[in-house]
């Protein structure tokens, strides 16, 4: 462990710190361009130059591993001097048009000129200029405003893993570019818009919309897909104007996936924003009043009621749906499956992802079964490429998902492969045996009445006899899904779709066939199950709600209400509240904190916020099955239109265009 | 009467105060009414110009002539001065910022739109 000496306060730093690192273990903070924690090295920006003892020139700090007995200045005259010279070579040929750039007032260049950089310019010629680039329909160019730090290039390279973008000649004629003018082919591209420090990289659906200083911030959680990535909402008046990823650690590190980013202006359009109701054959506008009144008659007509979540509903509203219609009925018919879907409830390991995120990156083998992880998590996708990339793991997978951005094995698509792994008599036990930390991820694909039940216990069968059960993995696609398991909102012995009445919470995938039947719909945005309904009734988007979430480890967190339901939509819990009263059944809380401390004491599994539940694999009950002969068989996933709001979204429209014209080929008509 | 009395003793924005009546009556002189029933004072040797208002203590109710006199702009009061008139010119008014008069252009008074577009359930 080298001991350095910073500004004359002697630390001591792990191996292979950098000396830029130890500056910021010693507290001084170092001006950078292209240095990112998560990235590579590329010391290129030549921003973060310090004084060392015995060196006759300042040094690159973020290049320069800290070595035992360095004497290191921040602060001498040198420094200064150093900086301000790298700053004025870097705004030679800056356009310095803030005033009309959309990174002002957030930019790294405009921050660290003010406090590091020297007087004008002394430069005279003409400033270079550069064409701009394109980059698909989310990253708008302005390439002037590079300073060539090649942050996107790593990034590109190391964390998305599509070696799409690159930089063409050199020295000052050196430009950033996509070599072929095509769309970056990533779930990630959008990051780059992030990492870029100045503002050559910009958000084309937000070009323009906003001022940073204007925004609303709120801190919340995504509902895009089941992995609850951490994101900040930014939003002037009622407008969400753009989504940011928030660090944290344990789930999405600092990245978030295009869907998640760009999917808000959605949430702008299809709105429901009142109730309707059926007079023959036509949704008709109504009241409230009316609405739950025709409700309450057709509840007293029957007490087949059942209750169907959809993929992006929170934990309060199932919570409030089950026990208003337990308490209406006595029916339990409550579920979120829009699809056959095998579930297992007896154990919570049974449909959580028991790794815990984060120790993904110590997995030492990956099986993925039947499972789409670039599509279906992304943010769980670019773990696995973390760890495939600096460890050099192995990913084999039983079925093929196609390009996961990194290299996947092929153990072949029948699922009695893994009867074969069971048996030792296929290769990959011998893999297995070696390993400490195997990983099995089982995809929804597999998870039906057919395969589901065999893929299972045979994945427990096997991990069991290696000693590695916590590495059982279910990838849920949905937000709601894991949630409403731990609510046991599910319906193993009635399929939910015979009953009389059907109250559908934003279920929009499933086809129902509406004849004698009385469907009420509640929901933010219109889809073709709001058509067939008889009552609607306008709910809340995730970014108008406080609310709690369960991602797939089953880690619940809270997400808060950024802007509010549009017209006269209401909070999903609220509306369900406010039936239960015109059904003479009033449930039993006025309040969320009364409601959230009712799940809490009715269900233990829930941990507290942000924390994971205590879920023990030891004794998880383990079936043995016999073998079966059958193919795995990938569901389509189309990945920009997964839900709802994307689907109401124009910029995810147009990715979905631009992905497709992108597996074009030439000769392609 | 009672009322206006106790309010120009504990009020200052009401035609005149106690101090400013009683200044008035001693050193005063009134030099004229204008057309909304303010009355303008001075003092014997014009050192002082005063207005004591009809009604709110509001500087903007002085129409523009007397405005003139009350500056020192002119030595002589309006109606020893010939303005010309035009057709053009309109009936003095006071501020009415902060009032329902108040000004306001077109595009804030229309409703505000929605900022999303609506579901429409024939679509
Ligand atoms: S575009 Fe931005 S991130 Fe990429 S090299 Fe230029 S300044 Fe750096
Ligand atoms: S941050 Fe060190 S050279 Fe760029």
């Amino acid at each position: 462990m080298p001991k350095v000496k910073v500004d004359g306060v002697e630390i001591e730093v792990e191996n292979g710190t950098t000396v830029l690192q130890a500056c910021e273990i010693a507290g001084k903070e170092i001006p950078r361009f292209c240095y990112h924690e998560r990235l590579s090295i590329a010391g290129n920006c030549r921003m973060c130059l310090v004084e060392m003892e015995r060196s006759p020139k300042p040094v690159a700090s973020c290049a320069m591993p800290a070595a035992e007995g360095q004497v290191i200045f921040t602060n001498t005259e040198m420094v200064k001097k150093a900086r301000e010279g790298v700053m004025e070579f870097l705004l030679i040929n800056h356009p310095l048009d803030c005033p009309i750039c959309d990174q002002g007032g957030e930019c790294d260049l405009q921050d660290q000129s003010v406090n590091y950089g020297g007087r004008s310019s002394r430069y005279e010629l003409n400033k270079r200029s550069v064409k701009e680039k394109y980059m698909g329909p989310l990253i708008k160019t302005q390439m002037n405003r590079c300073i060539h730090c090649t942050r996107c290039i790593r990034f590109a390279e190391e964390i998305a893993g599509v070696p799409d973008l690159g930089a063409i000649n050199r020295g000052e004629n050196m430009e950033i570019t996509t070599f072929l003018e095509k769309t970056v082919d990533s779930e990630l591209s959008a990051n780059v818009i992030d990492l870029c420090p100045v503002g050559a990289l910009t958000s084309k659906p937000y070009a323009f919309e906003a001022r940073p200083w204007e925004l609303t911030k709120t801190e919340t959680i995504d509902v895009m897909d089941a992995v609850g990535s951490n994101i900040r909402v930014d939003t002037k008046g009622w407008d969400v104007k753009r989504i940011l990823p928030r660090i944290n650690e344990d789930i999405n590190e600092e990245w978030i996936s295009d869907k998640t980013r760009y999917a808000c202006d959605g949430l702008s359009s299809n709105r429901i924003d009142q109730p309707y109701i059926k007079k023959e054959g036509k949704l008709i506008p109504c009241s409230w009043e009316e609405a739950f009144l025709k409700i309450s008659e057709e509840f007293k007509k029957t007490a087949n009621i059942g209750g169907l979540v959809g993929d992006l509903v929170d934990l309060e509203t199932i919570f409030s749906l089950k026990n208003l219609l337990s308490s209406v009925s006595g029916s339990e018919s409550v579920d979120f499956r829009q699809k056959d879907f095998y579930i297992d409830p007896s154990h919570p390991s049974n449909y959580l992802f028991n790794t815990p995120i984060a120790e993904i990156d110590d997995a030492d083998l990956f099986l993925l079964v039947g499972a789409n992880p670039r599509l279906e998590a992304t943010m769980i996708n670019s773990r696995i490429r973390k760890n495939f990339v600096s460890k050099k793991t192995e990913v084999f997978s039983i079925g093929n998902p196609g390009d996961q951005t990194y290299k996947i094995n092929l153990l072949g698509d029948n699922l009695s492969i893994l009867k074969d792994i069971e048996a030792e008599t296929n290769s990959f036990a011998d893999k297995i045996k070696k390993s400490k930390r195997p990983i099995f991820i089982i995809g929804e694909s597999v998870l039906n009445s057919k395969q589901g039940k065999f893929v299972l216990e045979t994945s427990k069968n096997i991990l069991k006899k290696y000693n590695a059960l916590s590495g059982l993995n279910t990838l849920h696609r949905n937000a709601s899904s894991v949630g409403a398991l731990m609510l046991g909102a599910y319906n193993t012995n009635q399929d939910v779709l015979k009953n009389e009445i059907l109250y559908l919470i934003g279920a929009d995938e499933v086809e129902i066939d509406n004849k004698n039947k009385f469907i009420i719909y509640q929901g933010s945005h219109g889809s073709k199950n709001t058509k067939i309904a008889d009552v609607v009734l306008p709910g809340a988007a995730y970014t108008e709600k406080d609310s709690l979430y369960v991602n797939l480890e089953g880690r619940v967190q809270a997400a808060y209400k950024a802007s509010f339901p549009p017209g006269d939509a209401k909070e999903d819990w609220k509306i369900l509240r406010a039936l239960s009263d015109v059904l003479k059944k009033p449930l039993k809380f006025n309040t969320i904190e009364q409601l959230r401390s009712k799940i809490f004491e009715s269900f233990s599994i829930f941990p507290e916020i942000n924390q994971l539940p205590k879920v023990k694999t030891e004794n998880l009950s383990i079936a043995s099955v016999d073998t079966l002969d059958s193919k795995v068989q990938f569901t389509s996933i189309d990945y920009y239109q997964t839900n709802e709001i994307a689907r109401s979204s124009k910029t995810m429209m147009e990715c979905k265009t631009a992905r497709e014209q992108l597996a074009k080929t030439g000769t392609d008509d | 009467m009672l009322i206006n009395f106790f309010k120009s003793i504990f009020t200052w924005w009401n035609t005149q105060t106690v101090g400013t009546f009683l200044f008035t009556l001693f050193s005063g002189k009134l030099v004229g009414v204008d057309q909304f029933g303010n009355r303008y004072h001075q003092n014997k040797d014009d050192s002082k110009r005063w207005v004591i208002y009809n009604g709110d203590v509001d500087s903007s109710r002085i129409p523009p002539e007397w405005h003139l006199w009350i500056h020192k702009t002119s030595l002589s009061t309006p109606d020893k001065i010939k303005f010309e008139n035009h057709d053009w010119m309109k009936e003095h008014h006071p501020n009415y910022t902060g009032s329902k008069l108040a000004y306001s252009p077109s595009k804030s008074k229309k409703e505000k739109k929605d900022s999303y577009k609506k579901w429409q359930p024939e679509s």
